[in-house]
Parts: structure tokens; sequence; C-alpha cells
């Protein structure tokens, strides 16, 4: 089923900061009147889900489907969930799909730190699913993620798939700060070159061991990211074009040094 | 019953039941594409000898493959599915990770994600991977089919990844799919195509190949699609499985007992393999047709008296 809702802005509550009760995975698979009623912790109290938010739907959809159409910047936005759909029109806080392991989350907005992170104490990170942000994401991206996608459209705070154990991180952006920090196996993409083509200089990083260069064609599984990301239609600005994503050259960096070199770092040189 | 002139014989196509498993082979141009299929379809005619019947079932463009490369479709059919766990891999190592630019993906994904009876899983790249030495990774990446199956290859609603393992090797990487999807199919449909002399009947039998080339879910095996020695069960010879279908020969009427007509001095058989019975059935009403816009005596087909297999496909229902 498919829900859609709206912050009620005018309401006198406090402010909601955790909006990990945002799952579509259990939220989309109950019937109105029990979406209604999900309660929404606040402080020691809860309130109704319907005084928060004005609703829309349910209506049919083949997996569950929740799309945020105004919402407070939250946090912990779709953490685990395991399948569905959840699409927010708005910026949205930290920890966006922390320990997610399945579906589909796409921000239309920015995010925080930690995309992908773990959620509360946990080792892991995002154990599976898609995380697609239109917009810029904060510090760490990545942060020990286990598998996965996620891909930023935008700018990119620091060290993106920071002490990442595996995985694949796309970026529209080549000006990153220590990608890969400590990273152990797992894919940091450089994509610019594909919707720029000046050549980019290479990742100077004390951190990584620098590769040489190869044809795009020489890492088919590469292509089955970038044939993912443009069935997406990620980014909304500035699609991929096919004919140069297999025309184009992969710059290999390897890291983290300290971590054996198993995680690779491409740039896409077209 | 008459097709254009041509006689349909009222007999039955004889076929039994096997496994199959699809592979989609990419690879940098259409050249290297035809080379890989060509090798790894190599020496893929019968079981009679062969580990795995493998045939092309349709030349992919870019927009149809995984990847975006051009990319070819192949079917490979075994008794069981423990033959394809020994002939998909052992292919695969030889014959598509040895080639140029190569990477492998599964073409059944939706079969078997629960085994059962129907349908298997097989190891691909989870057994080749070793090649890698310690080297090899695996990326999982959603990947939606493009291609139209009979088999129920319906994109579920929840996409789950698909995991592929990236054996480095000198061109770059072999990329390929840890597992790999087996259902059960049927093998030996088939028609003889009855004619004056070997060039007009060849003529005739390339055109029937040809119209069935771009069919989905089934295969030609034989050299060309064409077998030129078509044959009976059994032999007077100790520990033969199979000799030759004297019946048909030519050179034999009048010494042996024959079922060729007045004026037929060669015949060619069209075997297809395919996924489903309908789709043999759709393909080999395809072959006749196209087989009888030339100039040939009769279409018949080949038969074991009903004994050996349980799928009969009768001329005249498959041409009705």
């Amino acid at each position: 089923m498919k829900y859609t809702i709206h912050y009620r802005s005018s309401n006198r509550l406090p402010t909601l900061v955790d909006g990990s009760f945002l799952r579509p995975d259990t939220l989309c698979t109950v019937d109105r009147e029990a979406f209604a009623a999900t309660p929404i912790p606040i402080g020691r109290t809860s309130v109704r889900l319907d005084e928060v938010f004005a609703i829309g739907g349910p209506e049919p959809s083949p997996t569950p489907f929740l799309l945020v159409m105004d919402t407070p910047p939250l946090d912990r936005l779709g953490a685990n969930m395991a399948h569905g759909k959840l699409v927010v029109f708005r910026d949205v806080g930290d920890e966006l799909g922390a320990s997610m392991s399945g579906g589909h989350i796409r921000v239309l907005g920015n995010a925080g730190h930690r995309v992908g992170g773990p959620d509360h104490a946990s080792r892991r990170g995002m154990t599976g699913g898609e995380i697609l942000i239109d917009g810029d994401a904060g510090d760490y991206a990545g942060f020990l993620m286990r598998r996965g996608l996620i891909a930023i459209a935008g700018r990119c705070g620091k060290s993106p798939g920071y002490r990442m154990l595996a995985g694949t991180i796309a970026l529209l952006t080549d000006a990153l700060d220590a990608p890969g920090i400590e990273m152990q196996r797992g894919t940091i993409l450089c994509l610019r070159g594909l919707v720029d083509a000046s050549n980019a200089a290479p990742l100077a990083a004390s951190h990584l061991a620098e590769g040489g260069e190869v044809a795009a064609s020489a890492m088919p599984a590469m292509l089955l990211v970038l044939r993912r990301l443009q069935d997406l239609r990620w980014p909304l600005v500035a699609p991929l074009d096919a004919a140069r994503a297999t025309k184009a050259r992969w710059r290999i960096a390897s890291g983290d040094r300290f971590e054996h070199n198993k995680g690779e770092v491409l740039q896409c040189l077209v | 019953m008459q097709v254009n002139g041509v006689i349909i014989e009222d007999t039955f196509a004889e076929a039994f039941r096997m496994w199959a498993s699809r592979l989609i082979v990419t690879a940098i141009d259409e050249e290297w594409v035809r080379i890989a299929a060509t090798t790894v379809s190599g020496y893929g005619t019968s079981v009679i000898g062969c580990d795995a019947e493998v045939g092309v079932e349709r030349w992919l463009s870019p927009e149809e493959t995984p990847d975006g490369r051009p990319g070819v479709s192949l079917l490979l059919f075994s008794f069981n599915a423990d033959g394809l766990r020994k002939a998909v891999p052992n292919r695969t190592g030889q014959c598509l990770m040895t080639c140029p630019t190569t990477a492998v993906y599964d073409g059944l994904p939706y079969a078997a994600i629960t085994p059962g009876d129907e349908a298997a899983r097989i190891d691909l790249g989870k057994r080749l991977r070793f090649f890698g030495d310690g080297h090899q990774k695996s990326k999982q990446v959603v990947v939606v089919a493009a291609q139209p199956s009979a088999i129920s290859d319906q994109p579920s609603a929840i996409l789950a990844a698909r995991r592929f393992w990236r054996v480095p090797v000198m061109d770059g990487e072999f990329t390929c799919e840890e597992t790999v999807g087996a259902v059960k199919a049927i093998a030996g449909g088939n028609i003889l195509v009855c004619g004056r002399d070997q060039a007009g009947t060849l003529k005739a039998t390339r055109r029937a190949v040809e119209a069935i080339a771009p069919m989905p879910d089934v295969i030609a095996p034989f050299p060309g699609g064409i077998v030129r020695s078509g044959s009976k069960v059994g032999s007077r010879y100790k520990g033969m499985f199979a000799s030759t279908n004297d019946e048909y020969c030519p050179t034999l009427r009048g010494r042996s007992k024959s079922k060729l007509r007045e004026g037929v001095g060669c015949v060619y058989e069209i075997v297809i393999n395919g996924l489903t019975a309908a789709a043999i059935s759709r393909a080999m009403r395809t072959a006749i047709s196209a087989a009888c816009e030339c100039d040939i005596i009769a279409v018949s087909a080949g038969n074991y008296g009903g004994k050996l297999g349980k799928f009969h496909f009768k001329l005249h229902e498959v041409m009705a």
C-alpha cells in the first residue's frame, strides 16, 4: 500500500527529532485506521500519527510505499527498514537509513551525517538496500556500511565511506575530503566525470594507494552499478549518458593502506 | 495434410524431460560476443555424447543486457540439475572466463529463489571465484532483467540485489553471477525436412532455422541448427545406445525398410530444445511453415514409437 503524509506545521506539539517510526515496511502494510493510530513517541508520552501528519491514501502499490511530502528534518528516518520504498521531499536529519537491511530510500533534499550508518550501538551500518540523495550529505556517509548502495548527487562532508566494511557509495562530486578512511572493503565511485568532462585531478590522499587506469568495460560490475543508477534516474539534473558510461575510464586507488588495500576508490574519467 | 503443396506426415516428434539454465553473456562488442557464444556452445550438440546441449537463444542489444554492452542469451540443457552443476561452471570457466572482455549473468534470476522440485540454483561465480586466489571481490547490485520469456521471470515486487563475483584477470575483471537458475525443460522436439537433393533440402532447412532464430525460450543445438545424422534407439552392436536412422537414409532405399516418399533424396533434421512445450510447439510450427516455402516434398518428425519421451508433438496438431 502507498501512503502520503504531510507535516502539520501548526500543531503545538514539541518538535519531533526521532523519525525512526517512519518505516514503509511496518507502516504501509496496515489499514488507514491502524496507520493513523500509529503511536509516535515524544518524550515520555506518545501521540497519534494523524495528530502530527495529514494522511493521504492508502493507494494500491506492489510494494509498501511511504511518501513524505513535508517534514521537519528528522533523524533516523528509515532506520532498520527491511523492504519497501520511502521517498522524502524535504531535508532529513542524521542517520538516514541507519542499519537498514533492504528496500529503497530516496531523499530529494539534503541529508545529515552518517547516512546508512549504524543504528545506536550496532557495529554495522546498513546491510542492504539503496539510499539515493539528490541534495548534499553530511559527514561520514556510509559509516560502517556492510552492503547496499548509497548515492549522493550533491556535496559530501568529511570522509564518505569512513570505516566502511563493504558496499558501494556513488558520488557526483570530486571535492572529497579523505574518502574511505579505514575502509576495509567496498567501493567509492566518483562519477563527476560523467556529468562534467573536465579531467579531474587524482585524489591526493595518503591513506590510498594509487593504481592505474582501466577502461570502464574492464570492470563490468561497475557498469551494473551505473545501469542501476540510470534506471533510478539519478541524478535528476543530469542523467548519466550510457554511451559515455561505457567508454569511460576508471582511475583506481585502493585503500585504506592500514586495512590491506582491499577497498577501492574509483574516479571516472571521460 | 499439405502446406504450400508440401506433405505434412501424420506423425509426431517425441521429446523428453531435461533441465535448462540460461546464461546472458556480454562482451565489449558483437564480434567478441559471437566468439564467446561459439566457443561455449562447442561440443554441445547431444547429451548422447556431450555434457550438455548448448545453443544461442537470442542475440541481445545493449539495451537488453544487464551491463549495457552487446550480449547473447544461451540455453544449456542437461538430463538433470546435477548435470548442469557440472556443465555450467566447467563451460563457463573454460570458454567464457578465458574469452576477452566477457561477463556472465543469470538469465533465470527469479527461478528457485526457494529451491524445489521444479527449479534449482546452480553455483557458478561461487565456484569460479577461487580462480581469483584471494583477490576476488563480490558486488551486490539490483539488476532488473529486461528479457521477455515464457518462464515466469516476472520481477518480484521487492527487488532483491543480485550478487556478482569479480575475478581479476589480465584484461580487467571477469564478472560472473554467483548462482544461476535451472528449471525443468523439454528437449528433443524436432522436424525432418524431406527434399529432393542436398542443396535444395539444405536451403529449406536453413530457412527454417533462420525463422526460429529470434524466437525466445528455444534453441537448435546442432551445427548451424541442423542434424544430418538422425538416430534411432539401439544398434546391432553391443554398447551402442543410438545408431543411424536407416529408415530415412536415401542410400539404403531398397536395402532396408524405408520411410522415404517417392522422389526424396535427402533428409535434414532440426532438433528443438525449449523451456516449455508451448515454446517448442510454436518453434516447430514456424520452422515447418518456413521450410514449406521452399521446394521440398514432405515434412516428418522423429519418434521412437512413443516409448522414450513423454512429450509428443503431433505435426497435424502443431500446424492446426
